[in-house]
């Protein structure tokens, strides 16, 4: 386990590296804000500043990179074990597959936690830095007392806990597609559009019923998918209990996380299920198996019906539906010919 | 298998019910002012206790205006209050804007918002008039009633409120027409609020039933927000009352806070305004409250005075004053009264 651990972060280190430097920069970048804020207009005590909006801002921009960064990351190390492309260096050493699954999702979830607490560190150290002269500001404001209950450590802390929630997931949901599509590259790209075909979808459903009780429905599912998933709209106002455990027990907002921790335990317990049952090799199509290769081109084919709405939406064209058929013959086409190929190409 | 099937649908149950949930949105707040950069809506912001309010959405510009309205209307958010800055006349839910025909398409966005709420409700729009004799468009439903009022600003009667908006609002701007938008629900009924009569009676035990509404749903709307007109100032003066009235009763550790802002705020209102303030400390017993108007005063006088803050027995008043007051866009003042912790 010790050495797959030293092997995964030597083969891991350039990404490890500029994971970190990322979180070196945002932590930065909060503190040149902060300090900015004081030289500018903090200091005129006649604006609002609050280290934890700027956090919020900076996680939220973090988010995405760090969902790109780790979909690199699961590519480079499952590359390695996949079909295509055995390390010898991986089967000359005698371990189960599921060892060798645990040292990876060790050293990701390790990376992420590592570069988080980095973050919260740069953070932390930026409130207390700055924390004396913006209460010094906010002493002149007349929201500056209710601006204080917000901008604490804890509060700093449980939005980079929610955060970290959050990439994760991400993480953990990417490993879990590994299993499911043969490919490393493939299987990274198809989890990337497979998650986003969802809100694609469901905003396609929403205007089919807009105006109606069911369109509202479908619209504030979409949006609590998004805000779910995506460490959208984490703001403020939600962290207004000082400890953790006042947060979780305050209004509903408990439940967002709650969904992602279930989530990652989801996709954990389908890791080790589907490392038993697939491996890495045991791939017998595009998918794992035949079934999913036809739900994936299913799945394609009803993207593709739905594409000539957003087209129309864009270049406002009218009768979009009329190429609504074309679209989704010519996808199915062309997802079946590609599935076909790979097959041909049989590794 | 089982756990992953066990996890799965754990996810989804809290998905589901996190999706199902009323939103988290409990005070709608709406600066009706599109024209204002400093904007009154921000002075709320600043004003409410933040703690007891939960969470805000603000909007500012027309076009957010048209969503608002719809989720309003479609009581799709589980919104407790909403409060929309700068009555004009004097209507808690209101909008009043100006505009001039081809430059924006904002307007359009309002006006196909309520069309459409209509032909789905069925409901046909009545015209009727104002007390000003100005034509206008009403209906009701079981839960709203809504007035819209569009035209020239030049048809306007000069004496009325709308035009008494307009000439503060048009020493910056040179729209041509004017819009106005009244949204409330039914049960706060404003039927007999004429121009004419003193309404504070009526007001007070409406704005009572806004009250018993909020605390009963265990929120306190600790602002009232109101400006536009004389008759606005008259409205903010029997809602004050009531909200210090009612401070009265609140527990020992909380804190009350008045704000005033928007264009009630002008120099023209000001004085109107501190008559206010000195009969709601009467009503009050504050036997001392003319230290707080005397300094009022000063700080007028001086008019650009960033902060002033005096602690008096039993009540501490904190008193901020920004800005230029002869400026439209940075004009407000703000009277925070804190019960002692």
């Amino acid at each position: 386990m010790k050495t797959l651990i030293k092997y995964e972060i030597k083969t891991n280190l350039p990404i490890i590296l500029i994971f970190m430097v990322g979180a070196a920069l945002f932590g930065g970048t909060l503190f040149y804000d902060s300090m900015n804020a004081y030289n500018s207009y903090v200091r005129l005590g006649t604006s609002s500043y609050m280290v934890i909006d700027m956090v919020s801002i900076i996680l939220h921009l973090a988010f995405y990179c760090s969902a790109i960064l780790t979909m690199v990351m699961v590519f480079f190390q499952f590359k390695q074990v996949k079909n295509d492309d055995i390390s010898e260096f991986i089967l000359s050493l005698p371990v189960t597959t599921k060892t060798i699954i645990i040292s990876k999702m060790m050293v990701g979830i390790g990376t992420i936690l590592i570069v988080n607490t980095m973050a919260t560190i740069f953070f932390i150290l930026t409130w207390v830095k700055t924390n004396f002269w913006i209460s010094d500001a906010r002493a002149l404001r007349f929201a500056g007392e209710i601006e204080s209950q917000y901008d604490t450590i804890p509060a700093i802390i449980t939005m980079v806990l929610i955060y970290t929630l959050n990439i994760i997931l991400v993480y953990l949901f990417l490993v879990m597609m590994q299993f499911v599509i043969k490919r490393a590259g493939a299987s990274v790209t198809v989890s990337l559009l497979g998650a986003l075909s969802i809100p694609y979808i469901l905003v396609f459903v929403a205007q089919l019923f807009k105006n109606s009780g069911l369109g509202n429905l479908i619209q504030d599912i979409t949006t609590r998918f998004i805000k779910t998933f995506t460490f959208y709209n984490v703001n403020t106002a939600i962290y207004q209990e000082e400890t953790f455990m006042g947060f979780i027990s305050y209004r509903k907002m408990g439940i967002r996380e709650l969904i992602l921790v279930f989530g990652i335990l989801f996709c954990i317990t389908t890791i080790f299920y589907m490392n038993k049952k697939v491996g890495f090799t045991e791939f017998r199509s595009f998918c794992y198996s035949k079934r999913c290769d036809i739900l994936l081109k299913m799945g394609v084919t009803i993207c593709s019906l739905i594409a000539p709405f957003y087209i129309a939406y864009i270049w406002s064209i009218q009768n979009y539906y009329i190429y609504m058929p074309i679209s989704a013959i010519g996808g199915y086409l062309v997802i079946n010919r590609f599935i076909i190929k790979d097959r041909e190409s049989g590794v | 298998m089982k756990w992953s099937i066990l996890f799965f649908i754990l996810t989804m149950a809290s998905f589901g019910t996190y999706a199902l949930l009323e939103d988290e949105i409990d005070i709608v707040l709406v600066d009706a002012h599109r024209e204002s950069e400093n904007s009154e809506a921000e002075f709320i912001t600043d004003t409410i206790s933040v703690e007891t309010l939960g969470n805000i959405e603000f909007y500012s510009k027309m076009t957010e205006l048209a969503d608002v309205l719809w989720d309003i209307m479609y009581n799709k958010h589980n919104i407790d209050m909403t409060i929309w800055t700068d009555a004009v006349y004097g209507n808690v839910y209101s909008y009043f804007g100006y505009y001039n025909p081809g430059d924006t398409d904002e307007i359009e966005l309002i006006l196909q918002t309520i069309e459409e709420y209509l032909k789905i409700h069925n409901l046909e729009l009545t015209v009727t008039q104002d007390l000003d004799g100005n034509e206008f468009f009403k209906y009701t439903d079981d839960e709203y009633h809504v007035e819209f009022y569009t035209g020239e600003i030049e048809s306007l009667p000069h004496n009325t409120t709308f035009f008494d908006s307009y000439s503060i609002i048009n020493r910056h701007y040179n729209y041509t027409n004017y819009v106005g938008l009244i949204v409330r629900p039914i049960e706060l009924d404003f039927s007999d609020y004429t121009r004419q009569v003193d309404i504070e009676p009526a007001l007070k035990q409406q704005m009572q039933q806004i009250y018993q509404r909020v605390s009963t749903d265990g929120l306190f709307v600790e602002n009232f927000m109101f400006g536009g007109t004389r008759q606005a100032v008259r409205y903010r003066q029997a809602l004050s009352s009531i909200r210090l009235n009612m401070t009265l009763e609140m527990e020992d550790n909380q804190i009350c806070k008045v704000g005033i802002a928007g264009s009630c705020t002008a120099p023209e209102l000001t004085i109107t305004q501190i008559d206010m303030i000195q009969k709601m400390m009467n009503e009050l017993g504050m036997q001392d409250c003319s230290t707080v108007i005397t300094k009022i005063n000063e700080i007028l006088q001086n008019n650009n005075v960033s902060n002033y803050e005096i602690s008096e027995e039993g009540f501490k008043y904190k008193l901020w004053v920004t800005g230029d007051y002869n400026s439209y866009d940075d004009r407000y003042f703000r009277l925070n009264i804190e019960k002692p912790k």
